[in-house]
């Protein structure tokens, strides 16, 4: 409990006309002086650059201040910052609230000065009550692991293991191919140098493979995450390669014998393997495997040609998939992405037409390493093509069939392909249909203008139709050339469709498994789209390659060393810091009820019902949701830095005055706080009725919050969280929807129209969804009559007189985890 | 400004990309290299208005083909018609085909205190429900088979076809005496006003009948109906049903039961129907429904059909008539002995293009759907 006397110091933040251009931040520098408990009131241009700063730290010294609240920005950007410099003077950096009066306020109601002034000053004003009830904390350290798992084996993948393990670390590379190496090991060469893919790759592999601290496991998958930064335990499974990777020495006398022919993936089709093979000649790990899907069978066994063909005697056809466990401080995701497939464009028609193919499939066909050995060869007669043609923007730049985004490399890489085709055929009319050509890298402008000085024609326009001369093969391009505004027809013997990049399609599996999210594209999530591009939100998980979004393999390898150096830092640290927000039980209050254990999502509290001995929490695995906290009935579970009292005193001082025309939210942080400030970024303008509490998960709102709003005469109250399914802690908001559901139960027993509690679940993507619910909350405040506010009111103040209801403890058979 | 104007933002026709796609795939734009879609957005984007020079707005078939292969399917159909509907205001002269006679219709319909005598091509065996909540809005065919009776158009048959089969299926109607043409070839060559009157007028006759549901065999009356009037109107009364969407439950259900006819055949999606509002299987449902009919696709079918040619009675021309040729072409070439259609548009556009061919060349036989339907029950 606080001893001495509230001595709390207000900076208001014009940030420059961010918030001074819609608010007046003067009057709501002075209104902060009448709150009670403020000693200091002050206004700065810009507090969070180093004159601020050095301003707070001035008057917590001068003033002997002992709490701080800065109305600027979202605690999501800035919040450490401040707490390092409050920390700085001594106090303890829990004891600093921030008001968010910018991508709360200011940047979402440009247009009116007077509303969004009083908003401030009450957002204000709930900072400085939340402020004058928060506690000193000590944050706990937590060792690490010095270990990193890094996911995927593509160029990204290598790269990031690559320089962990130079810089010292353990590292776990888990492909699932039989081979690492990925998509660039599929490239005949790259742009913008015209290397060669393989050549460049290879040494990399090689290194990845035998460096002392990479342990590679290649045809393994990831199968089952668990804990936090610094202590993940991972378990991987090993599928069986039915060889003894450590004794092959690549003979290929197997794939020789073995009868079972198969069209080869690697060469996209265009050639066969057998059922035992190597994936590719420069394949790491240098082994052979066994396709056990395509083998004639191992149960019983069935054809033995191949292990008496071994001279190593190393196939082993009763091989089991192993698993092993392995802990580590850190995960790199780099599972890179898919290949849009182009069939459902059927005016283009890809699998009608034989020469029509993909640019996937063109590499194959121009690489010396492909089917043809780099001949460059028509499917349908294997002749040299004389006339080639590329379209671009396939499956990508488009809501119709497709991905509304641009896919980053193809551009580049038809360029490049169109000099490929004019080393070998140097007299080939190559024509590249296109909307733009994007070529904004170091060294594009120049690859392309050596492709216009070979005399690659370029075409502006993208083509209606392709139809196939059924005698000759050829194709027919109809084309609108838009620079002379004229319907040309185009005779090429073949066609090359540029197509675009996909997030994989088993993501879902990993996003599951390491609790991420994804952009609206598909593709993962970073915590911040500039400062903090290959962290995911999830700490101590980080990205690299196209996994994150399509992008080349320069900007690939960049991420991976990025990714790799962020890594570094918490592996570096021997032990990390955990925010302290964490539950505490108060075992006079506890009642060894058992519930707590069941709700909590990373089983870290422990409860011995028969024995009574009262819960027992396992701080480090704490994530801090507050499910736990909101699920006790007997109040006996405090969430440090988010208890209780701190945020009904949000909620009475955001009613005090004219509650009916105010709308209390309830945020999560990791989502729907995320959406807000996107809305606010975006600078999305909406009413300004609304007033936010933040939570760390929407599994914290008690209900006893929700009804203290509307008994203080709040006409419309929103919980708000993640997605379900998506909820950073796991699948706190399970229990959330669940609490809910009974509440509106409630709620109408009470006499209280249930809409009047409304919930949704909003990504941090959905910025516009945001504002466009805000608008609707508004709209659904009007028609709340001032009979039923006065209403709730009576009933829910008489009803706090009652003994509380113990309900009878619900069957648990809905939890399945989501 | 003309592009502030929502209507033109709701087209979405600023996420033009300036592909081209729309031009390769147009009809018009293939015959007549004057009409160019994606020009048409160019010239009249940001122009405050119109290009009232820009004569080619008036060549639209307003076939959807366009919409159908756009990357961000900005509805280009829409915005010729705002175009159109600005030029009207402004007083541009459109050429109406055969010499307005269609338009004067329609504005004849439109006048107050009118009394029609609609119903006197009703056949006696046709079964109405004087108190049902559902009508059968028939539309123009009573008078296209007049207008158009030199080239032995029979859209009437089709009403009535459509009309027994309601019967059989036990499915009671009733038909409106004052019924108006349902306006859309007015709002798509713009003239806006002509159209909310004859539509107000329609709506009027449903509110004070209690009308319910209103089932239709024409396409365009379908999506004027269906679309337009809640669009233009701001509210419909009642709910608004192709007619084979009824039918074809009943069929799977072995409620109804067709007849029999042997005959290959093959069937023209209508633009308005198929890549309009997406009906491309009850049709077809019905066709393979009845027994012994043989089925065949056209090389260009569902949504990719090509249109009939010709759109809401204005500009027709020699650009017009190739397109109806290559359509004819395609159909014959399937071998089938007739066409089926479910529009009376199409059926009227494909004959009139019939006429003016060689008379060397095959003549396929172009029916409609619900006649040919309805003649197999008996």
């Amino acid at each position: 409990m606080v001893e001495e006397e509230l001595r709390i110091g207000v900076f208001v933040c014009d940030c420059g006309l961010n918030i001074a251009g819609s608010v007046d931040t003067e009057e709501v520098r002075r209104s902060a002086e009448e709150l009670p408990g403020v000693v200091v009131s002050v206004r700065n241009r810009y507090t969070c650059a180093d004159p601020g700063q050095v301003e707070i730290k001035r008057h917590i010294n001068e003033h002997k201040l002992n709490r701080v609240v800065v109305a600027s920005c979202t605690p999501r950007l800035h919040e450490s910052t401040f707490r390092q410099c409050v920390a700085e003077t001594g106090l303890n950096p829990y004891l600093f609230e921030m008001a968010n009066i910018r991508e709360h306020c200011s940047w979402v109601h440009l247009y009116d000065r007077e509303s969004a002034t009083k908003k401030a000053k009450d957002i204000v004003k709930m900072a400085v009550a939340r402020a004058s009830l928060l506690q000193p904390q000590q944050e706990m350290e937590i060792p690490v692991t010095d270990a990193a798992l890094v996911i995927g084996g593509g160029v990204a993948g290598i790269q990031t293991a690559l320089d962990l393990a130079d810089a010292g670390h353990h590292v776990y590379l888990v492909e699932e191919k039989p081979s690492i190496g990925g998509i660039m090991a599929q490239l005949d060469k790259t742009f913008p140098t015209m290397d060669c893919s393989i050549c460049v790759l290879g040494p990399k592999m090689m290194d990845a493979g035998r460096h002392p601290n990479i342990k590679l496991f290649a045809y393994s998958t990831v199968e089952e995450v668990s804990g936090y930064v610094g202590n993940f335990k991972v378990r991987i499974r090993k599928k069986a390669r039915y060889v003894d990777e450590t004794v092959c020495n690549a003979c290929a006398k197997c794939a020789e014998v073995c009868p079972v022919v198969i069209p080869d993936e690697f060469q996209q089709g265009f050639s066969s393997r057998k059922a035992a093979y190597m994936a590719f000649p420069q394949a790491v790990p240098s082994a052979f495997l066994i396709d056990m899907e395509r083998c004639l069978g191992n149960n019983p066994v069935a054809c033995v040609k191949c292990v008496d063909a071994c001279e190593k005697k190393c196939i082993d056809l009763h091989m089991q998939d192993k698993i092993f466990e392995v802990e580590v401080g850190t995960i790199i995701v780099a599972t890179g992405m898919d290949v849009y497939d182009p069939t459902q464009l059927d005016e283009y028609g890809y699998t009608r037409f034989e020469n029509v193919i993909t640019s996937m499939e063109f590499e194959r066909l121009i690489c010396g390493g492909g089917p043809t050995d780099g001949h460059l060869v028509r499917p349908s007669d294997h002749k040299a093509p004389k006339r080639i043609g590329f379209v671009q923007c396939v499956g990508s730049r488009t809501e119709n069939r497709g991905y509304p985004y641009c896919s980053n490399v193809c551009c580049m890489n038809t360029v490049k392909d169109s000099l490929l085709i004019k080393e070998h055929y140097p007299d080939a009319e190559i024509f590249v249909f296109y909307m733009d050509i994007r070529a904004f890298g170091k060294g594009f402008e120049d690859l392309l203008r050596r492709s216009r000085e070979a005399g690659v024609r370029y075409i502006r326009g993208l083509p209606g139709e392709i139809t196939e001369d059924r005698a000759t093969k050829n194709l027919r391009v109809r084309v609108e050339n838009t620079t002379t505004a004229r319907v040309e027809e185009y005779e090429l013997d073949m066609v090359v469709l540029s197509v675009g990049l996909e997030p994989r399609a088993d993501l879902k599996r990993l996003i599951g498994t390491l609790n991420l999210s994804q952009t609206s594209d598909g593709f993962l999530m970073e915590a911040h789209p500039k400062l903090k591009p290959v962290d995911a939100p999830t700490p101590g998980i980080f990205f690299a390659g196209c996994v994150e979004s399509p992008k080349d393999i320069k900007d690939s390898v960049t991420q991976a060393g990025a990714a790799a150096a962020r890594s570094s830092i918490v592996l570096n640290a021997g032990a990390l810091k955990g925010e302290a927000i964490k539950a505490v039980v108060d075992l006079n209050k506890c009642n060894s009820c058992g519930v707590c254990a069941k709700r909590c999502p990373y089983g870290a509290i422990k409860v011995d019902v028969k024995a009574k001995s009262g819960a027992q929490l396992i701080a480090a695995a704490c994530a801090g949701c507050g499910t736990c906290a909101a699920e006790c009935r007997f109040d006996a579970i405090t969430m440090q830095h988010f208890a209780d009292d701190s945020i009904l005193a949000q909620i009475d001082a955001a009613l005090e005055t004219n509650p009916e025309q105010k709308i209390i939210t309830f945020l999560c942080n990791w989502c729907s706080y995320a959406a807000s400030d996107l809305a606010g970024v975006s600078r999305l303008q909406y009413p300004p009725n609304n007033r936010f509490i933040r939570t760390m998960c929407s599994g914290r709102v008690d209900e006893s919050f929700i009804l203290r709003a509307l008994e203080k005469g709040a006409p419309i109250v929103l919980l708000s969280g993640c997605h379900l399914g998506d909820c950073h802690y796991i699948n706190a908001n399970h229990w959330t929807m669940r609490r809910a559901d009974k509440l509106w139960d409630k709620l109408e027993k009470l006499g209280i129209r249930p809409e009047r509690l409304q919930l949704e679940w909003i990504s941090a993507a959905e910025g516009p969804r945001f504002s466009q619910i805000m608008h609707q909350l508004e709209e659904l405040r009007q028609k709340v009559t001032p009979e039923e506010i006065a209403h709730a009111r009576k009933v829910l103040s008489r009803r706090k007189l009652a003994p509380k209801e113990l309900e009878a403890e619900d069957e648990l058979g809905d939890t399945a985890k989501v | 400004m003309f592009d502030d104007n929502q209507e033109v933002k709701d087209t979405r026709i600023h996420l033009c990309l300036d592909c081209g796609k729309c031009t390769v795939v147009c009809p018009v734009a293939r015959y007549d290299p004057q009409f160019n879609p994606r020009l048409i957005v160019q010239r009249n984007v940001g122009q405050n208005g119109t290009n009232l020079q820009d004569e080619t707005i008036w060549s639209c078939l307003n076939c959807y083909m366009c919409l159908e292969r756009c990357n961000y399917r900005v509805e280009f159909p829409e915005f010729i018609r705002i175009l159109r509907t600005d030029a009207f205001g402004k007083g541009v002269q459109m050429q109406c085909s055969h010499g307005g006679a269609l338009q004067t219709l329609t504005h004849l319909m439109a006048g107050e205190n009118l009394h029609q005598k609609r119903l006197g091509w009703l056949p006696p065996d046709i079964e109405l429900s004087k108190q049902s909540d559902t009508i059968f809005f028939v539309g123009c065919a009573p008078y296209f088979d007049i207008l158009f009776s030199e080239m032995e158009v029979n859209t009437l048959e089709g009403v009535e076809g459509a009309l027994r089969l309601l019967n059989r299926a036990h499915i009671p109607f009733a038909l409106l005496s004052n019924e108006r043409c349902c306006g859309r070839d007015l709002l798509l060559q713009g003239d806006k006003k002509g159209f909310m009157v004859v539509a107000q007028a329609n709506m009027d006759e449903f509110t004070r009948l209690g009308v319910k549901k209103i089932i239709t065999s024409c396409p365009e009356c379908y999506y004027s109906l269906k679309v337009d009037y809640p669009r233009m109107l701001g509210r419909m009364v009642a709910e608004v049903v192709y007619w084979t969407e009824i039918m074809t439950p009943l069929l799977q259900a072995g409620e109804l039961c067709l007849g029999r006819l042997r005959k290959k055949v093959t069937y023209q999606d209508p633009c308005t129907l198929g890549r309009g509002l997406r009906i491309f299987d009850t049709p077809r449902q019905m066709l393979c429904a009845v027994d012994g009919l043989e089925f065949v696709e056209m090389e260009q079918c569902r949504e990719k059909a090509l249109c009939c040619g010709a759109s809401s009675w204005v500009h027709c021309g020699a650009t017009h008539r190739k397109i109806q040729d290559e359509r004819l072409a395609q159909a014959e070439a399937t071998g089938a002995k007739m066409m089926v259609t479910s529009c009376p548009k199409c059926q009227i556009h494909l004959k009139c293009a019939q006429q003016s061919r060689n008379d060397k060349t095959p003549k396929i036989d172009i029916q409609d759907l619900a006649s040919l339907v309805a003649r197999s029950l008996d």
